[in-house]
């Protein structure tokens, strides 16, 4: 090695899906997961011949919210375009896509640099398009699933300004954090449902031009993506110190032997034949619509937290939260920042996070939406549930969703406090425990301690442990008394 | 000639579609007559024309975030050829691999 | 009671409702004239590439006497009608006039189709075409060229070939037919007949093999202009799934039909006639609509319209670009006719679009990917796409000064069906057809007498939405004009003649 040094410059680019209901262009279920192969299908998104795109509003509406969400500028007059290929998965032989006049432009989104400094990342450019079928290979055979084919993607494309693979990681993790937050997609990896691409080129310092690019395709995660950053650097770098050149071309990450591979050079790049979608007239994006899902975006994301941190959270609950994909979820659950955002926190941290362990269910994924958490916390807090009635519901709502009033009724979780019947069972756990009242008397105020256990036991977990120990602590000041004026009633607690 | 055989067969193979060199050579002459006629338009001055300019059908439609009724999988059976195979309930290719 | 196929040839629309409504014949009754008639009459035209006699006669069967049960609404009940094999029919066969779809079965009905069968159409065959509606002769079908029956050793014009050469022969009163760039309107006018090519937007594409996008409009095809008014408003009208759909109200024209002529400018381009390239029976048409306009108390202005001769070029690159777009998903893989070729999926998909697609389809997908790809298509698309702007343009200006618009249909009459023309000379008979794509205005093609035994027609254009005045002109003129011995009155040609 000639241990000269170079720049490096990344530019990431990253496709997400949306957090529709259905697809970009027909009214088949975005849910690729959820159908049977095939079956979210119409003649729209098989590609059948004379079928035809209509654009799905709420596409566009968090395209908005995303350009808003990343400083981006929004056009107020944009159109869509055919980008040709052949492909077995791409039904139409085009995909509609965006390139002229995308619907977002010219943003930023901070990151921390290498430098330890604030970095604003310049984002050239955020549009929608549509997605592919998805190929599975089975022997000799493909297999196509139209089911994913037209579902609504949106991309966006950093300038070429990151600096190296922990930049690049930072990058996209904070983006990934802001998407989810913001109810754009839901951004599961695993899933597919964001994809990164990596353009790396790396340029002897003081040098005026970029160097030869790189294209590194899907990454599988976050420190994948470092990783083929890293590695093709010290890659290129080694080709040129031993004196070789460069070749612009698209390469995989091999995660098993660490390294990227040759997929495709650019002598056989395509040629996409852009030009406008003639079945879809321009979209002039009214300004009083930007300016509505403005006012409605929720605090930026960054606020958001700092806010948290304020509240009295720590740094390790905000990661927690952040962790699970929670914030934007805490956000719906508690609409104001205030005392309610924290103790929502510590519930989902304590016991929503501790389901999504025990069941193997990510929250995203379960069926417990926020206002039905919302609701049980509340149910909890105003004493309507007990502790252990809540730890109940949480897991019920969890798993078969529903709304929190009913599922607690459903599952007797309410507690009811029949005075009487407390009565009866402060009776009949004295009278089991003389003792104990013995004790009691004779000064041993610990021992009351059990008896409200052996009471809550008797009268069953639907009562509100809090009325019961007011009740039997007016019992046992009655005992104290019974000595002197043989009152043996005891008071009649709330009806 | 403007375009030339080897130019046809080359878009020929970006468009998968198979063209024999006769044909190619025919298709040259045809595209090319086509292309010089085709010069006819450098005449107009359209310097300052807005190609996306309409003056009807000038906003597209938006459609609400509804689910609609989708196909089923005797309908993809039907649609003739034998493409779609019940067993797999997918429809089937030989293998591609990333090229 | 039952009709002769021959008495039955010559049934407007019209008169095939008032003759169900009056209870002179059933809908199975005439039906079964229309079988007649097709079967009598297909050997030597070849107007047909699938029958739906099962579909129709189920259809037919819903409308036993009296068309028009009370309450229904349904304005076409039992009348036989037939379809452009590039619209959509669920559950029937449609090739688009392409082997690559030869044995393709939509799943859904075109939004024309479903329209068609609410108004009680019975919808008897799919008709011959131009492949993917590429061609103005119908020589360009994989399943044989279509003949005209005013002479079938002519061409019918196309691409809606069989559309117009079935209602001229008589096997249905009307027909759908397609129009990118003069599809309704040449072969209506080669075989005698009247032809709407809409405003573009106002009948859906939901459903239709789309050939160029930007350009394409469904619409009807009679022997009357009455007829033609009639279906036209019963398949215009916005369609929620087609996003280049009209949303403005549709106002029916057959009410105005008759309000003739006066208070309606009518401008032509006398220069246009006068240079070469015209038949001169083709200007001669032009001079008698004038002179019929007059008569009945219109005006007439003469004005220039210098463009036309651009239209053939830049309508042409658009075409080509969209359609080779539009035509990449025909690759056997989802649906289709596939050729399995042993060198694997890329090998099968060259083998199958090289084997599915005809000549000209080629010849235009391969023009349309050369005008988009890199470097040319500044040269090419957006040259051509501005092109059209100034057409737009054009029109409008002119258009807001006057109501219609004459030109003739074709430069020339129908050539020889074995005639082989160069490409460029095929494209080259659309000039005055292309303009009202270029601009998305309406254009109606109707017959004005005839010439050496063969139909003449001319075609009136319209501003956006005024198909009305359309119409009325050519209801106007229809009634000066005499068509002598037409083949719907003639008995059936012999196959071979």
């Amino acid at each position: 090695m000639s241990g000269r040094k170079y720049v490096t410059t990344v530019g990431v680019e990253v496709h997400v899906e949306l957090a529709t209901r259905t697809k970009m262009f027909c009214s088949c279920l975005n849910a690729p997961q959820g159908v049977a192969p095939n079956l979210a299908t119409c003649p729209v998104c098989l590609g059948l011949p004379g079928s035809l795109p209509v654009i799905n509003r709420e596409a566009v509406r968090l395209g908005i919210v995303a350009a808003l969400a990343l400083n981006c500028a929004v056009n107020p007059r944009i159109w869509f375009e055919r980008k040709n290929y052949v492909y077995p998965d791409l039904v139409k032989g085009y995909q509609i896509s965006q390139i002229a006049m995308p619907l977002g432009e010219r943003g930023w989104l901070a990151i921390i640099g290498d430098d330890g400094a604030e970095k604003k990342v310049a984002i050239n450019r955020v549009h929608l398009e549509e997605d592919t079928a998805r190929l599975a290979h089975s022997g000799d055979n493909s297999l196509i699933d139209v089911n994913r084919s037209g579902a609504p993607l949106m991309e966006i494309v950093t300038d070429a300004v990151l600096r190296s693979g922990r930049e690049a990681e930072e990058y996209v993790r904070k983006l990934r954090a802001i998407l989810v937050y913001n109810g754009v997609s839901r951004c599961r990896i695993q899933r597919g449902e964001m994809r990164v691409e990596a353009n790396v080129s790396i340029a002897p310092e003081g040098a005026k031009e970029l160097g030869v690019r790189s294209e590194i395709k899907n990454q599988a995660g976050f420190n994948h993506m470092r990783s083929a950053v890293e590695y093709e650097v010290r890659r290129q770098a080694g080709a040129l110190d031993a004196g070789g050149t460069l070749r612009q071309e698209t390469r995989g990450w091999d995660d098993v032997n660490q390294r990227t591979f040759v997929q495709r050079s650019k002598e056989d790049a395509h040629d996409y034949r852009y030009f406008p979608e003639p079945d879809l007239p321009p979209l002039n994006i009214d300004p009083a619509w930007v300016a509505a899902v403005e006012a409605a975006l929720p605090t930026g994301y960054e606020d958001y937290v700092a806010g948290l941190l304020g509240q009295g959270l720590t740094a390790a609950d905000v990661d927690a939260l952040s962790r699970n994909d929670a914030l934007g979820f805490l956000r719906l659950a508690a609409s104001a920042m205030g005392d309610k955002t924290v103790l929502f926190a510590k519930r989902l941290i304590k016991d929503v996070f501790a389901l999504a362990n025990s069941t193997g269910v990510p929250l995203d994924e379960s069926r417990l939406g926020p206002s039905a958490f919302r609701d049980a916390a509340l149910l909890l807090e105003n004493g309507k549930i007990a502790a252990e009635g809540f730890r109940t519901l949480l897991d019920v709502l969890y798993r078969e969703g529903g709304e929190a009033e009913r599922r607690a009724g459903e599952n007797q979780l309410f507690v009811e406090t029949d005075a009487g019947a407390v009565a009866e069972a402060i009776s009949k756990v004295f009278a089991e425990n003389p003792r104990l009242i013995e004790d009691f008397k004779n000064g041993k105020i610990a021992v009351r301690n059990a008896l409200l256990g052996r009471t809550m036991k008797a009268v069953g977990k639907r009562a509100d442990p809090r009325v019961v120990s007011g009740l039997l602590d007016q019992a046992l000041q009655h005992q104290g008394r019974a000595d002197h004026d043989r009152d043996t009633r005891l008071p009649r607690g709330k009806s | 000639m403007i375009i030339d055989a080897q130019e046809v067969l080359r878009l020929s193979e970006m468009l998968r579609m198979a063209l024999t060199q006769a044909e190619a050579e025919r298709m040259a002459g045809d595209m090319s007559s086509v292309i010089d006629y085709v010069g006819l338009l450098n005449e107009l001055d359209v310097s300052g024309v807005d190609a996306m300019g309409r003056a009807i059908l000038d906003q597209a439609p938006l459609r609400d975030d509804v689910p609609g009724p989708s196909l089923g999988y005797p309908d993809l059976e039907a649609l003739g050829g034998g493409a779609f195979d019940p067993a797999t309930a997918a429809f089937l290719v030989q293998g591609v691999f990333a090229d | 009671m039952p009709i002769s196929h021959e008495t039955y040839a010559s049934l407007t629309l019209e008169d095939t409702l008032w003759g169900l409504r009056s209870g002179a014949f059933t809908a199975p009754e005439l039906l079964d004239a229309a079988l007649a008639r097709i079967d009598a009459c297909e050997p030597a035209v070849n107007a047909v590439i699938t029958m739906d006699i099962p579909g129709a006669t189920k259809a037919a069967g819903a409308w036993p006497r009296n068309g028009t049960r009370a309450g229904t609404g349904a304005s076409l009940a039992g009348a036989p009608i037939a379809v452009k094999d590039n619209l959509m029919t669920r559950g029937l066969k449609t090739t688009c006039g392409s082997r690559i779809l030869g044995n393709f079965v939509p799943p859904y009905d075109a939004g024309v189709v479903e329209k068609l069968r609410a108004a009680g159409a019975v919808i008897v065959c799919k008709t011959n075409m131009d492949e993917f509606a590429m061609g103005s002769s119908g020589r360009n079908s994989a399943y044989g060229a279509t003949g005209n029956p005013w002479n079938p050793k002519l061409v019918p014009g196309g691409s809606s070939s069989g559309s117009a050469a079935i209602v001229a022969y008589g096997g249905v009163p009307a027909a759908i037919g397609t129009d990118t760039g003069g599809s309704i309107r040449q072969p209506a006018s080669f075989c005698g007949l009247v032809g709407m090519k809409p405003t573009y937007g106002r009948v859906s594409r939901w459903g239709v093999g789309a050939l160029g996008s930007s350009l394409d409009q469904v619409g009807p095809i009679t022997r009357t202009v009455r007829d033609n008014a009639l279906l036209f408003d019963i398949i215009a009208g916005h369609d929620g799934r087609d996003s280049s759909s009209l949303e403005n109200p549709f106002v029916p024209t057959l009410p105005t039909i008759e309000d003739g002529v006066a208070g309606l400018r009518t401008a032509y381009d006398p220069g246009l006639l006068d240079r070469g390239g015209v038949h001169p029976a083709h200007a001669e048409a032009i001079r008698f609509a004038v002179k019929a306009i007059r008569g009945a108390g219109g005006e007439v202005v003469e004005v220039a319209l210098p463009l036309v001769k651009y239209g053939v070029a830049a309508y042409y690159i658009i075409c080509a670009c969209e359609s080779s777009a539009n035509l990449a998903r025909f690759d056997g893989v989802r649906y289709g006719v596939r050729e399995r070729a042993g060198g694997g999926l890329w090998d099968t998909y060259s083998k199958t679009r090289g084997l599915g697609f005809g000549d000209e389809v080629k010849r235009r997908i391969m023009m349309g990917a050369y005008a988009l790809s890199s470097g040319y298509y500044d040269a090419y698309y957006l040259k051509a796409a501005r092109v059209r702007r100034l057409f737009a343009t054009e029109y409008e200006k002119l258009l807001a000064g006057v109501d219609v618009v004459l030109l003739p249909v074709t430069p020339a009459p129908p050539r020889p069906l074995d005639q082989d023309c160069t490409p460029l000379e095929n494209y080259l008979g659309d000039v005055f057809t292309v303009p009202a794509n270029m601009a998305g205005i309406p254009a109606l093609a109707f017959p004005v007498g005839t010439h050496d035994g063969l139909p003449v027609g001319v075609q009136a254009m319209a501003g956006y939405f005024r198909e009305d005045a359309l119409y009325r002109l050519a209801r106007t003129i229809e009634k000066e004009a005499t068509l002598s011995d037409p083949p719907w009155a003639r008995p059936a040609p012999e196959a071979g003649q």
